[in-house]
Parts: structure tokens; C-alpha cells; sequence
């Protein structure tokens, strides 16, 4: 993880990051109970294994928007790496923008989808909740993933042509 | 010209069956029209992926016991209910009824979906690691349920622990007796040799397992008048055809599971007729604040009993 | 429309894009090509990708390593092995090895010990002129053994994607795995020497003891793990939890080593790095999707019972291929995409299910650190430091060994069988 810095942005980051660690420290509680609670015979509510996989695609999305603005997701920057300075920005910047619309174009039609799920008012089978609850993570994340892509693109973009007119 | 994905979660069983069948009808009725394309065993993603599929119409029919879809409509559960029916004719006589089965067509078309096929799958057995022979071995056994009250609660009222769990630790939990049993049709048990881990099957004989074929409303409308008239023909014409072969898939799977060294129990009778007056009492316990489950559950009893007083 | 999609997907890699934007970008381009299904396809497979109880291996494993390494217990098993092989030369290297092997017996993941191994080892490493490549090599390549030993979370999603024992595949791994590390210490120390390393230390049998004892709480942690699937406490996934529970016990209580900021800490990477890996996995079961339904798979299975290859033959093709996709692709998605597919023509040649899935895992294992592609690569990348073009010289030996080790085990089913049939 990377040092608190003191900008209210980078705290509040980090303290998502934080939440999503405390709902993992949760997942493996209610991971444990349930397989206790199996194991001593002891009637354990229906729906465990759906609630934690709910947790674990909403982990994982949130987390996705994260690593998006860390720029941690698995990349191979051999190319990149390779260009100089100027050239290497001017790539990552298309890059970054690249990775906004494709992820607006999941957002979009993860939306479409929401939407019509919720029309049907379809169900989980073990805990009952609507199913929208579950894949609305997907759409939260590729949004939110587009708009921290797009703000990243336009900081790089404005970054480079000021050192440029320098 | 279009083209119509049939999906299901299993192969070469009775709803595969039924595809197949489906597919050649429809080249005799439609032609080049629709091309009609199989995809069993889950290659398009698990059974709740499946049935977003045929709702929003991304995969165009859909083949599945009806337990597996109450999520979308609970009135799927009124097939369900315990101690419901005999035998496979019952069933039969139900489902191809043919003014039940017009009924059938078209109930869900306000969840945007026609049904153009009903199956009889298989009776539900209990599959466990020790043989039970008579209902005090249930007694404090984890069996492992859907997470549907259907289930659970008649399991509940014979002593068992319903254990619900994620079907990818269904084996590895029943090798190593975190879970003593489960639920399950033979064909089913067969297919995944579950002889390898259980060898002892208890005919409960209390549901059998109804399969339908779920087709995207939209879709259908979007088709010709020959091809909406073909479709309904070739579903028709296929579950009729399927019927014979789909109680004698029952009779090979259990032929298969006694060959592969499996055995298969059945409770004392005097035992047996009271567990059912039992699951009579808790099916109809647990839907009765569904009036909707209960009009259909009703109409399907209805039909039952005409055929049983002729 | 393959074509299209394939082409998109290589380019946007090469540029350096996400992987999971790659990925998509070629199946939005698939999609829109291919006048079959709706757009809205797309948040379905994206969510069934996702939408698996087996996948939560992948966070809980994750965290599990994590929380070794932030509590001592990674550095109390180096320590350990380095008092067994202080004479042996290359003993550092070795140390490492063995390091990673041992954390693979508790944890599923192989990031995690590349991570707890790396911190802890390749500054040590440097010290002793292993030099960049060669330390880095080491680290990023032994941590593959960690999921082929058990428990591993690639074994658990082979279980459940091609309805096999897991119970069987965790046992049918051990020796394989040891066999691989065997071959890497040979080597490891066979170069050290050759290179002319300096030997560290040396053979103590009071150190030893000293190094043995405060590993102890450690080295029960497998015999808890896997005392706890086979007695069917717990299920393998759900296992990954209890190892979770188990470090945090051991940190925070017998060891004092750990507070609960750092449990929230090592959580919180934990939770980074499975939406890293995940992101993919989801991604790239869009892919697959659009496959199955362009019926590619079909016709490519089609293509190998019509070759009429041999057993032998196929697990030949199978192991060059899956070498080829683990470049590109990481374990868990491969699995996913490729058991149902290949699983049913092995059983229809009569190669063992269980031996074709260690076959499965030892080779998507070596894809975890062979270039370019390789979850091993990424984390060694970020935690020692070091470029990718370093990390890929420096790798490069160690894909040989294990690829040989990879032959070994494909040519010799008794290697993975013999275990399960003893104990069954
Ligand atoms: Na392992
Ligand atoms: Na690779």
C-alpha cells in the first residue's frame, strides 16, 4: 500500500482500501462460523455461500476502481518502458483513455442489463435478494473504473503540455 | 433466418433428450428458417446465468427442472410440493394434459417467458454415505439441500439437518463427511458418479423432478407465424416422444448405479406412507401464504384427481 | 471474427494496456461483429465469471499469504531451511527454495509467496553476489511450487471445473511439487557453484534445533489444514479461511508479531491484489463465452479426436499448448476456460483425471513466471524492484528445469498416483 499522503483524496483512498480489507477480514469470519457451525450439526442458515461470493464480486470491483487509480492493474510495460520519456507518456495517456471508454461501454450495457433484471424482479435462490444487488457491483465498478481512467487521462494530458511548453 | 440456442446444465440425460428431439422436429416443420443449436452441460454458464439468459433473451430457450427457477416466478414451486405425485404417469398425465398443458404456455408470459416444453426428469432420491433403511437412520444426518424451504423443511421433519451448500463442495464435503447426503435425482448421480464417493441411495419417492423449456418471449415474437406454429408443435411433439425414453433413462441410470456397485434402499411401507402424510403436511404448511402457488398447486390436483377417478 | 477479437487483444497487450481491458476491448469488438446475441451478454458472462463459491480461494489464500508474511511465520521457515542447507552450496538460494516450498504447504497462492519470500530474502540475496537476475529468477520461479503442493487454490478450481476430487488432486500434488523443488535445488546449487557463489554458513546442529523450535507453530499449520479437509471440518475452499484464522492467531497471540492494524493492512493488499487477478479472470470468461458459442472449442475438440492422437501424444499437445497459454493468460482463468474442455477428451483416452489435472496445474504453474505474461512476474516486478526484462533472463533456466520436471511427471503417472492409491 502506498503512504497516506495528506491530500483529503489520497486519505479517503486508503481508507477504502482499509474497508475493503475489514470486509475480507469479515468474509473469512462468516466463512469460519459457517463451516462450524456445519461441522457441530447446527442448523446453519440457508443463502452463507451466496452471501460471500455477493461480497467477494463487490470486493473485487470496488478494488478494481482502486488498482485503476494506483495504476496497479497486471499490465506488460515492456513496450512502454521501452519508449522515451515524451513517447511513453503520449502511449500511457492513450492507453488511460482507452481504458475509459472500453470500460464505459461495460458500464453502458451493464446498466441496460441492470435495468431490465430489476423490471423482472428476479431472485437469489438461497438469500432471496433481488438479483440486481449482486451485479450492480459490476456496473459500479467499470463506471467508476471509466471515470477514474478519464480523470487520469485529462491530468496526464494537461501534465504533458505544460512540461511541453516549458 | 435465425438461430435458436437450446441450453442446459446436463448431457445425454432426459432434457438433452428432449433437445435433440426438439431440433429434428424443427427441421421437419421449419426448414432453413431456424437453425437450432445444443449447448448441454453447462457451456453457457451456470443455471442462474442461464436463466438471466432466457429472460433477457442473450441465449433463446432454456431446458431446467423447475425447482432451479423459483427465483423467478415462486409458482414454479407448486410442481414441488411433496408427496404431489405417485409415479411417472401422474406426472404424465398432468403435464401433457393437453388443456394444463395450454395453461402451462403461457403462465409466465409476464415474466417474459413462454414454455414450449414439460418433461419428466426423475423421482428425488436421497444419496448418503451410510445405507438408511428405515427413517430413524435420517435422524442427525446433514443432507445437503437447495436453500428453497421445499426442500429443507420436509428433510427438517424427518430428523435430518438440511446443509445447504455450493455445489462445487458437494463432493469433496460428502468424501470427507462434512455432509452425510444429498438430494438428487439418479440420472443426476450417475452422470457425476457419485458412486465413486456414496454408494447408498434411499428411495424417498416423495417429488419427482419436472423439466421444462423456457423460450424468451420477445424472441418467439420476433419470428414468423410458421416458425412461432412449428416451435410449439416441435416442443409438444418432443416431450410426447421423450416421455418412454425418459423413464427408461430412470431405469438405466439405476441399473448403472447398481453396476458401478451403488445400492438402492427403500423404506418399510408402514414408514414410508406416514413420512408422505408428513411431507403432505409440510409442503402445504410451507406455501400456504402464497395464494398464487397455491391456485396452481390446486389446478395441478385438480387435474390429479380427474385422472385418478377414471 | 476470431481473428478480430485475437488481433485486438494482442495489440492493446503489447501497448501495455490492462490486461482486462484488452480482453474486453476484443469482446466488445467480438460482439459487435457478430450479429448473435445482445450486447448485455457482456455483464452476464463478465458476472458469471465472477459468480463462483470456488473463486474464494483466490481472497482467502490471497490474505492468508499476506498474513505470513507479516506476521514472521515466512521468515521463521526460511531461517529454518537455511540452518538445514547452510553448508550446501547456493544454500542462500536454496533457502529461498525451500522458503517458498514450505509456505506452499499452507498457502494456495503463489503471489503471496513470491511477495513474503522476496521481501524477506532478496536483499540477502544481493549481499551474497547472487546478482539481479539470478535472484530474482529464483524468487519469482520457485514461488510456482507453492500451488502445486498443497493446498492450491488451481487445484481447487480444476475440482470443481472438471468435477474431480479436490481431496485427491491436494495429494496427488505433494510429489510432484517436491519433485519440482528437488530439481530446482539441484540446479540452484549445481550454478551456485559452477558461478563459484560463496557458501553461507554452515551446519550447526544447536542453531538448528533453535531455528526448528520457533518454527514449530508454524510447521503444524499444513498438519491443521489438511487434518481439517480430510476429517471434513472444512471444505478446501473453505480452508483458506481457517489458514487465515490460524496466522492471525499465531501472529497476534504466540508470536506477538502482529497488531490488528497490521491484519487491516495485509487485508486490505489482500483485497487489492484478488481484484487485480480477478478483473482478468472475469474478463476473460467473456472471452471463453464468445468461443463456446463461435463453437471454437467444439471444433477444436472435434479436431483432436479426429487426429486420433495417442494418449501420449495428447498430453504432449496439451503441455505445449497450455505452455503457450500460460504466457498470456494466468492460472486461474485458464483452468476455468480449459478443464471442462480438455478434462472429457483425457478421460475419453484414458489418461487419469487426477494425474491430467497435476499435468494441468505444474503447467500453468510454470506459465505463472515464464514471459511475458505471469502473475509471479508481476508481484516480483513490484515487491524486489526489479525490471521485467531482468526478471525475464533471469527466469529464463528456470523454466527449462521445470519444464523438464513437467515432462517427468506427464511421462510417469506413478509420480502423482501412487500417493492417492496408498491412501484410498
Ligand atoms: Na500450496
Ligand atoms: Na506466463
Amino acid at each position: 500500500m502506498t503512504r497516506p499522503s495528506g491530500s483529503l483524496g489520497a486519505r479517503a483512498l486508503e481508507t477504502l482500501k482499509l474497508l475493503l480489507g475489514l470486509a475480507l477480514v469479515l468474509m473469512v469470519v462468516l466463512n469460519i462460523v459457517n463451516a462450524a457451525g456445519r461441522y457441530g450439526g447446527l442448523p446453519v442458515p440457508g443463502g452463507m455461500d451466496e452471501l460471500l461470493v455477493i461480497a467477494m464480486i463487490w470486493v473485487v470491483m470496488i478494488g478494481c476502481i482502486l488498482a485503476t487509480h494506483d495504476r496497479t492493474h497486471l499490465a506488460i510495460n515492456l513496450l512502454p518502458q521501452s519508449l522515451n520519456n515524451d513517447r511513453r507518456r503520449v502511449l500511457e495517456t492513450l492507453v488511460t483513455f482507452l481504458t475509459a471508454g472500453v470500460c464505459a461501454f461495460v458500464a453502458w450495457h451493464s446498466w441496460t442489463f441492470i435495468e431490465r433484471i430489476g423490471a423482472i424482479g428476479q431472485k437469489s435462490m438461497g438469500l432471496g435478494v433481488p438479483m440486481v444487488v449482486p451485479h450492480l457491483a459490476i456496473f459500479v465498478g467499470f463506471a467508476g473504473t471509466a471515470l477514474v481512467s478519464l480523470v487520469l487521462a485529462v491530468t496526464d494530458c494537461r501534465a504533458f503540455f505544460q512540461d511541453r511548453a516549458k | 433466418q435465425s438461430t435458436m440456442k437450446l441450453s442446459s446444465a446436463t448431457i445425454n440425460d432426459v432434457q438433452h433428450e428432449w433437445q435433440k428431439v426438439f431440433a429434428q422436429e424443427m427441421n421437419n416443420r421449419a426448414g432453413d428458417a431456424v437453425t437450432v443449436e445444443i449447448y448441454p452441460a453447462s457451456q453457457l454458464g451456470a443455471i442462474p446465468r442461464m436463466t438471466e439468459g432466457v429472460l433477457l433473451g442473450t441465449i433463446e430457450a432454456f431446458t431446467t427442472p423447475t425447482s432451479f427457477v423459483t427465483g423467478v416466478d415462486p409458482r414454479f414451486q407448486a410442481f414441488d410440493i411433496p408427496g404431489l405425485f405417485h409415479d411417472a404417469d401422474e406426472v404424465r398425465a398432468v403435464i401433457h394434459n393437453p388443456e394444463f398443458r395450454d395453461h402451462l404456455e403461457t403462465l409466465f408470459l409476464d415474466k417474459g417467458v413462454r414454455i414450449i416444453g414439460a418433461i419428466y426428469n426423475s423421482p428425488m432420491l436421497m444419496l448418503t454415505s451410510n445405507p438408511v433403511t428405515e427413517l430413524a437412520g435420517v435422524d442427525g444426518l446433514k443432507i445437503r439441500t437447495f436453500a428453497s424451504p421445499l426442500q429443507q423443511e420436509p428433510m427438517k421433519a424427518i430428523g435430518a439437518i438440511p446443509t445447504p451448500l455450493a455445489l462445487s463442495e458437494v463432493v469433496p464435503q460428502l468424501q470427507s463427511g462434512g455432509i452425510d447426503g444429498l438430494l438428487a435425482g439418479m440420472p443426476i448421480l450417475t452422470a457425476f458418479k457419485f458412486y465413486d464417493t456414496a454408494q447408498h441411495v434411499t428411495d424417498l419417492n416423495f417429488s419427482h423432478l419436472i423439466s421444462i423449456t423456457l423460450v424468451n418471449e420477445a424472441w418467439f415474437q420476433s419470428q414468423t407465424p410458421e416458425v412461432r406454429k412449428a416451435i410449439r408443435a416441435a416442443g409438444r411433439a418432443a416431450e410426447e416422444a421423450v416421455f418412454d425414453w425418459g423413464v427408461a433413462n430412470v431405469e438405466r441410470a439405476n441399473k448403472a448405479w447398481i453396476d458401478a456397485g451403488g445400492k438402492i434402499h427403500n423404506l418399510p411401507e408402514a414408514e414410508q406412507s406416514r413420512m408422505m402424510d408428513t411431507f403432505a403436511d409440510v409442503g402445504a404448511k410451507t406455501i400456504a401464504d402464497q395464494t398464487d402457488v397455491v391456485a396452481e398447486y390446486d389446478r395441478i390436483v385438480g387435474v390429479l384427481d380427474a385422472h385418478r377417478s377414471k | 471474427m476470431i481473428w478480430a477479437i485475437a488481433l485486438t487483444i494482442v495489440l492493446l497487450v503489447a501497448l501495455g494496456a490492462p490486461i482486462f481491458v484488452a480482453l474486453l476491448a476484443g469482446a466488445a469488438v467480438g460482439l459487435s461483429m457478430f450479429n448473435g446475441p445482445p450486447l448485455i451478454a457482456l455483464q452476464q458472462t463478465i458476472f458469471g465469471g465472477l459468480d463462483a463459491y470456488a473463486l474464494l480461494a483466490v481472497p482467502f489464500f490471497v490474505f492468508a499469504g499476506e498474513l505470513m508474511a507479516a506476521s514472521g511465520i515466512a521468515n521463521r521457515l526460511i531461517a529454518l531451511v537455511q540452518a538445514l542447507f547452510g553448508r550446501v552450496p547456493g544454500s542462500l538460494g536454496i533457502a529461498a527454495l525451500g522458503g517458498s516450498t514450505l509456505i506452499g504447504t499452507i498457502c494456495g497462492s503463489s503471489a503471496a509467496a513470491v511477495a513474503a519470500v522476496g521481501k524477506n530474502m532478496y536483499p540477502r540475496l544481493l549481499d551474497a553476489q547472487y546478482g539481479q537476475r539470478r535472484a530474482s529468477g529464483i524468487i519469482t520461479s520457485s514461488g510456482a511450487i507453492d500451488i502445486v503442493i498443497p493446498p492450491s487454490i488451481a487445484m481447487i478450481l480444476y475440482g470443481a471445473a472438471a468435477e474431480q476430487s479436490i481431496p485427491k488432486l491436494f495429494i496427488a500434488g505433494i510429489v510432484p511439487g517436491l519433485f519440482v523443488a528437488l530439481l530446482m535445488g539441484i540446479y540452484i546449487s549445481a550454478s551456485a557453484r559452477f558461478s563459484g557463489l560463496p557458501t553461507e554458513g554452515r551446519f550447526d546442529p544447536r542453531s538448528t534445533i533453535i531455528a526448528f523450535q520457533k518454527a514449530i507453530g508454524a510447521l503444524f499449520m499444513p498438519v491443521f489444514i489438511l487434518t481439517g479437509i480430510y476429517a471434513g471440518a472444512f471444505s478446501p475452499t473453505e480452508a483458506g479461511g481457517f489458514a487465515c484464522a490460524y496466522a492471525i492467531i499465531l501472529g497476534l497471540v504466540f508470536y506477538r508479531s502482529l497488531t490488528l492494524s497490521d491484519i487491516l493492512a495485509a487485508a486490505a493488499r489482500a483485497a487489492m491484489i484478488t481484484a487485480q487477478i480477478m478483473v482478468v479472470v472475469a474478463a476473460a470468461s467473456v472471452i471463453s463465452w464468445l468461443l463456446t458459442v463461435k463453437g471454437v472449442p467444439q471444433a477444436l475438440i472435434a479436431g483432436i479426436i479426429d487426429a486420433g492422437l495417442s494418449p501420449l501424444m495428447f498430453l504432449l499437445a496439451v503441455n505445449v499448448f497450455l505452455l503457450a497459454t500460460g504466457c498470456f493468460l494466468d492460472p486461474t482463468s485458464a483452468i476455468l476456460v480449459l478443464a471442462p474442455l480438455l478434462v472429457p477428451i483425457a478421460i475419453a483416452l484414458g489418461i487419469d483425471p487426477i494425474h491430467f489435472g497435476v499435468i494441468m496445474t505444474v503447467n500453468l504453474a510454470i506459465g505463472m513466471f515464464t514471459p511475458p505474461f505471469g502473475l509471479n512476474i508481476f508481484v516480483a516486478q513490484s515487491v524486489l524492484g526489479v525490471s521485467a526484462a531482468d526478471i525475464y533472463r533471469g527466469v529464463l533456466p528456470f523454466v527449462a528445469v521445470q519444464t523438464i520436471a513437467l515432462a517427468v511427471i506427464t511421462l510417469l503417472p506413478v509420480l502423482s498416483l501412487w500417493l492417492v492409491r496408498a491412501m484410498s
